[in-house]
Parts: structure tokens; C-alpha cells; sequence
């Protein structure tokens, strides 16, 4: 699928970003040669043409939506910031206390600040990141239940972990359950992912087993690689991941949703 | 409300006939991709530096709208009937206006990243440079995608490929 140099050439001539030498050198060929010259023609012919069909929307006037965007914003994430930086500071209530918010920017590997956590940890968010990565895109199959089936979803996917699963619900974010489905992770720790979807087509998941080792409970983490950002934390040696290629402070949002949801679940284990 | 506009606000008719070009000629769809890039815009204003360059920014925040977009969009545009969903601009003559439907409805049918390349290049005039930045890819990815965009162009437009002078060039299905 790709384009042939001389290909390449034609156009940057059409686009007038060839260096001289080389814009000499076809103009001499399209001299001798009335087919080049066509080409040459037909491809200016389309720019011009492609142009004149789209300059009319310059002089359309602008849609009072769109100019009104900035008084009625629909995600008015500078509140969400202001509100999530005092949140911060305060230290907010009860357990959102001990919670701390880390970035890692680096060369986008994901990196730990604690030097005693569980071996697991990294597989664990790789493991919720390479399957973002591998489900989300799909158009057809991006789940292996429904949402439709969510009962037989959940039932299923609580068989399997060995606990109450339910997915968690981020209507309230605007988020709609697309399904889920049941991975391999490690052997007797199979993991769950949930995918959800908001009206934008934005996508994301949300990944959860059982800890291979005893791990201790961390502090809510992000990591980043290869654009997609995880947030994750460990609560009664069960690990959370949150995977999204949304901005971190939307995501922050959702996992914070999440976390309520889910913690409340694992204090009720269904004890199979 | 203050009285001088925003700078953003002067930059919207060209970025409705960037996101025009985007959706093949689809108004609603494209005021949908200008309003969320507005929004996003607004939101990041005050994270910008002195000295950044506004027209890249702002169609860089649309490129990454439209990929997000582009999931959802591949499931419906495809049973939308064209008569429905074609607006161009009102100025038009009926022949003009005719083949500029037919030139937007193909340039709708091009891949979604080859779609890009075209418009930002032809229409909105970026260099290679401004385009490769604007979507983060490498020059040479947008000569690549620039070639094949105006070749199979110019194929849905109904021009048979005929490249017998500069050989290598084929028509890329």
C-alpha cells in the first residue's frame, strides 16, 4: 500500500514542495512527454477543483452552536480541573485520603515509584493495557457478551474469578456498556474486562483478577504507554485497571466512579 | 461576554470546511466534529504557551476528535443516503453544484487518514511539514498517503488510471 516515489514526486510537484533541481527535471520530462503532462494537468485539475467544492462553506455564516460552544460547554473540564485540584489539596474525605494522584511521564514505560510492590504489578497493567489495545479497535467483535446479555455476562464472569463481578455502571459519565468478556491472565487468575463506549465513540476498559501474589493495596497509579493511559490499584489483592486513550483528567473521573463501585463489591464476595 | 472575539472563533469557518471536507460534504456531521474541537480547545486554552501557532492547534484537536469519531462514523455513514446528508455551500450553481457532490461524496468514500492528508494539502493549504505535525506522522507518510489519496480520487471520480509515462505509478487498491 504504498505510494511509488515517482508517485510521490508527481504530487509534491502538483503541491509545489520540490526543490528546484528535481522541479526542473520533471518539467523538462513533462516537455517531452504529453501523457506526464496530462497527469501533471489532471492532479492540478483536481486540487483547484477539490478546493472550489469546499470554499463555499467559508461564506456560510457560523451555526449559533458554534459559536455559543464556549459559554455551554458540554465538558467543562476546566471546572473539572479547579474542583479536582482542590479536591486534591484538601485531601478530600474518608478514604479519597490516602489516595495519590501519580504521573509518570517519561519515555511512556510504565514505571513504579515503590520499590516493594508485587512482581505482579507490571504484568498486571501490561496484561490491561495490551488488551485495550487488542479489543477496543474492533468494529465487529469488540466483546465476547453483549451488553444485552449483561445478566449471563456477569453470572458467567463471577463463576470464573471466583467473586461477585458486576460492571460497573458509567451511564452517569456518559459511558454506555458494550459488553465483556473473559481473558487469560495467569494460570487459576483469569481476568474479566468490561468496554464501554460514550456517544463520541471513545472506548474504554475496564480490566480486573485476582493478584498471582500477595500484593499489597497501592495508592491510585497511572501509567501510560504507547497513548493509552491506565489507571490502577490493588484493593484485597485484587487489581483494577482503567484503560482509555481519553485525557488523564477525564479518565480520572471514571476511575473514580469505578473504584466506588467495585470495592463495594469486593466487600461482598460471593464466596464459591 | 467579552466584546473582542476569541481568537479561536476566526478560525471557524476554515476549520467547518476542513471538517466539511472530513465527512464528505455531510454539514451536520461536520459542525459535530467543529463543536467538539471547539469545546476541547476552549477547555486546553489556558494550557497553552506564548509563541504557539493556533491554525496547526486547532487542526491538530480536530485530527484527534476525528479518530475518535471515526469508529462510531464507519457504523452509520454507510446507510445514510447521500441525497440526505449532502450540504454544500448555498452560492452553488446546479451543474457546479453537481459535480461538487460528486467530487465530496468520493472524497467521502477515501479512508478516513488518506481523507486528512487531501484536505489539509489541498484545500487547506499546509505544507507536508504543517500536515506531518498536525496529525503526528512522519513527512513521508503524508507524501504516501497524498499519492494515494489522489489517485484512487481520481479513479472514484471516474478517471481510468493511466500512468504509462512515470511507470511505477499504478493505481494502489
Amino acid at each position: 500500500m504504498t505510494a511509488s516515489k515517482d508517485s510521490i514526486d508527481l504530487m509534491a510537484f502538483v503541491d509545489n514542495e520540490l526543490d528546484s533541481h528535481r522541479r526542473r527535471e520533471i518539467e523538462e520530462l513533462a516537455l517531452r512527454d504529453p501523457e506526464l503532462a496530462g497527469s501533471i494537468e489532471a492532479f492540478r485539475a483536481q486540487r483547484a477543483h477539490l478546493k472550489e467544492c469546499l470554499d463555499p462553506v467559508l461564506e456560510e455564516p457560523i451555526p449559533q452552536r458554534l459559536l455559543s460552544v464556549k459559554a455551554s460547554s458540554r465538558f467543562p473540564l476546566e471546572r473539572v480541573a479547579a474542583a479536582l485540584a482542590i479536591f486534591l489539596i484538601g485531601g478530600g474525605a474518608g478514604g479519597w485520603a490516602s489516595w495519590q494522584y501519580l504521573t509518570h511521564s517519561g519515555a511512556g514505560n510504565v514505571k513504579f515509584s515503590a520499590a516493594d510492590d508485587s512482581p505482579d504489578l507490571p504484568r498486571f497493567v501490561h496484561q490491561a493495557t495490551v488488551a485495550y489495545a487488542v479489543y477496543t479497535p474492533d468494529i465487529r467483535h469488540p466483546v465476547e457478551l453483549a451488553a444485552a446479555d449483561r445478566q449471563a455476562l456477569e453470572s458467567w464472569l463471577s463463576g470464573r474469578l471466583g467473586r461477585n463481578v458486576n460492571a460497573p455502571d458509567l451511564t452517569g459519565l456518559g459511558f454506555s456498556l458494550i459488553g465483556g468478556r473473559l481473558l487469560p491472565a495467569e494460570i487459576s487468575k483469569p481476568a474479566a474486562q468490561f468496554m464501554y463506549e460514550n456517544l463520541q465513540g471513545q472506548r474504554v476498559t475496564v480490566y480486573l483478577r485476582g493478584m498471582a501474589q500477595p500484593t499489597p493495596e497501592t495508592a491510585f497509579r497511572y501509567a501510560r504507554k504507547d497513548g493509552i493511559s491506565t489507571f490502577y490499584w490493588v484493593q484485597r489483592n485484587w487489581g483494577y485497571a482503567l484503560s482509555s486513550e481519553l485525557p488523564r483528567i477525564e479518565l480520572l473521573q471514571v476511575a473514580r466512579a469505578i473504584y466506588e463501585q467495585l470495592s463495594g463489591q469486593a466487600a461482598g464476595r460471593n464466596g464459591e | 461576554m467579552p466584546s473582542i472575539p476569541h481568537p479561536v472563533v476566526e478560525q471557524i469557518p476554515s476549520l467547518r470546511r476542513y471538517a466539511r471536507g472530513l465527512t464528505g460534504g455531510n454539514a451536520a456531521d461536520a459542525d459535530d466534529l467543529v463543536q467538539d474541537t471547539l469545546e476541547r480547545a476552549y477547555a486546553k486554552w489556558h494550557l497553552l504557551k506564548a509563541g504557539f501557532e493556533l491554525r496547526p492547534w486547532l487542526f491538530s484537536i480536530m485530527h484527534n476528535v476525528f479518530v475518535n469519531q471515526e469508529r462510531l462514523l464507519k457504523n452509520s455513514t454507510s446507510m445514510i443516503p447521500i441525497d440526505e446528508t449532502f450540504d454544500i455551500g448555498v452560492a452553488a450553481t446546479q451543474e457546479s453544484h453537481v459535480q461538487a457532490r460528486e467530487m465530496l461524496t468520493a472524497v467521502g468514500r477515501l479512508p478516513p487518514d488518506l481523507r486528512e492528508v487531501l484536505v489539509l494539502v489541498s484545500v487547506e493549504d499546509f505544507s507536508y511539514a504543517a500536515a506531518a505535525q498536525i496529525l503526528g506522522i512522519p513527512v513521508g507518510t503524508v507524501m504516501s498517503r497524498l499519492s494515494r489519496a489522489r489517485v484512487q480520487l481520481r479513479a472514484l471520480t471516474g478517471h481510468p488510471p493511466k500512468f504509462n509515462s512515470l511507470r511505477e505509478i499504478r493505481l494502489v487498491r
